[in-house]
């Protein structure tokens, strides 16, 4: 990773001044696509919030190689940033995104993961309404219905 | 890293072995003499003041708290000044038969009332055991949820334990972590095994914490 990108990172700390976010912010908006994913990847969780606002503010299709991180990130709906990265999810097209909701569904019934599905559910069923003809396989849309 | 921040500019009464927390090096005093260990400490924005645990029990420390405008505070409880500085403890008795480590809780109240913290989720075993993403604590937020089963506990209850911290680190964000951050990690790997086999930590937590809806 770039060191400008590492220095940049490190300012969407919610420790950091108001202003130095907001640069941070404005200058990663900038980020090349192949560079998007770290944003999904920060230890830091000061930084999480304003990482998933600029995830947000990037949109598809320059978010697309960090799609399968944002659903990662409801695994934990308390984690800084979940709501936003949901809410960024949710304005992807559907034919786009049922893709990633598939594979996160198979990784989260494999790992039993339980809450993260659940989680999943809330989106795909209450915020965007999907139904099961939205899933390509009858199989992985049925595991929305595994509960803890 | 600045090497100003580091320690806090402050290396002789701060460590830093990991550069993720700063641990004071703060004297207790506990039971029959003082002892000069590491110990929580910090100013936690929404009511405690000090926490002091007894080395037996804890190590270390994260002494990285904010005061209530956002800002960060090294302070220190009143129990705890500089070694030169700290007056010669009063001897006290020492109950017979005692040999479980006594966990000592200051718990200054800094305003009225509890500092309620929520987590979203069912009260399982698994929701109260971090995940790997959660080195630096379990998220807890200030902010009632409004949808949604969560559960309810306040910082004061989880800092009651004597084994966990609450930390209020962002405008709503709490962690709650082990007093001893380096038991963090076999915290997280319990998480596989959560709902047979819980960490302590878990069943600690979730004495303290009951579903809000």
């Amino acid at each position: 990773m770039d060191n400008d990108y590492k220095n940049l990172i490190n300012n969407l700390s919610w420790d950091m001044p108001e202003f130095i976010q907001k640069d941070a912010i404005k200058r990663l908006l900038q980020i090349p696509e192949e560079e998007v994913p770290i944003l999904t990847r920060i230890s830091e969780k000061k930084c999480w919030e304003n990482a998933a606002i600029v995830l947000k503010e990037i949109g598809y299709p320059r978010n697309k190689l960090a799609l399968p991180g944002l659903i990662e990130w409801l695994q934990d709906m308390n984690w800084p940033g979940a709501t936003t990265a949901a809410d960024t999810l949710r304005k992807i097209d559907i034919k786009i995104i049922v893709p990633y909701i598939e594979e996160a569904l198979l990784k989260a019934s494999k790992e039993e993961d339980y809450i993260w599905i659940t989680n999943i559910k809330e989106l795909v069923i209450n915020k965007m309404m999907l139904s099961e003809s939205d899933f390509s396989r009858k199989e992985v849309y049925e595991l929305l219905s595994l509960e803890e | 890293m600045n090497l100003y921040t580091y320690c806090y500019n402050d290396p002789i009464n701060n460590i830093d072995p990991t550069g993720h927390f700063v641990i004071g090096i703060i004297p207790i005093i506990v039971g029959t003499a003082p002892e000069w260990v590491p110990v929580v400490a910090g100013v936690i924005t929404t009511g405690i003041t000090a926490v002091t645990v007894n080395e037996t029990v804890v190590k270390p420390i994260i002494n990285e708290f904010r005061d209530s405008n956002g800002a960060y505070t090294t302070n220190k409880p009143i129990a705890a000044s500089k070694p030169n500085d700290a007056p010669k403890p009063t001897p006290k008795p020492q109950p017979k038969n005692n040999s479980t480590p006594k966990v000592v809780v200051n718990t200054q109240k800094k305003d009225d009332g509890p500092a309620f913290i929520y987590r979203l989720g069912n009260y399982t075993n698994t929701n109260l055991t971090p995940r790997e993403k959660d080195v630096s604590g379990l998220s807890f937020t200030t902010v009632k949820p409004t949808e949604g089963k969560y559960l309810v506990t306040t910082i004061e209850q989880v800092c009651g334990t004597g084994v966990l911290v609450a930390i209020k680190d962002g405008a709503t964000h709490v962690s709650v972590m082990p007093v001893n951050i380096f038991q963090m990690p076999e915290w997280i790997a319990s998480r596989p095994k959560a709902q047979d086999n819980p960490h302590a930590f878990t069943l600690v937590l979730k004495s303290v914490v009951t579903p809000g809806k």
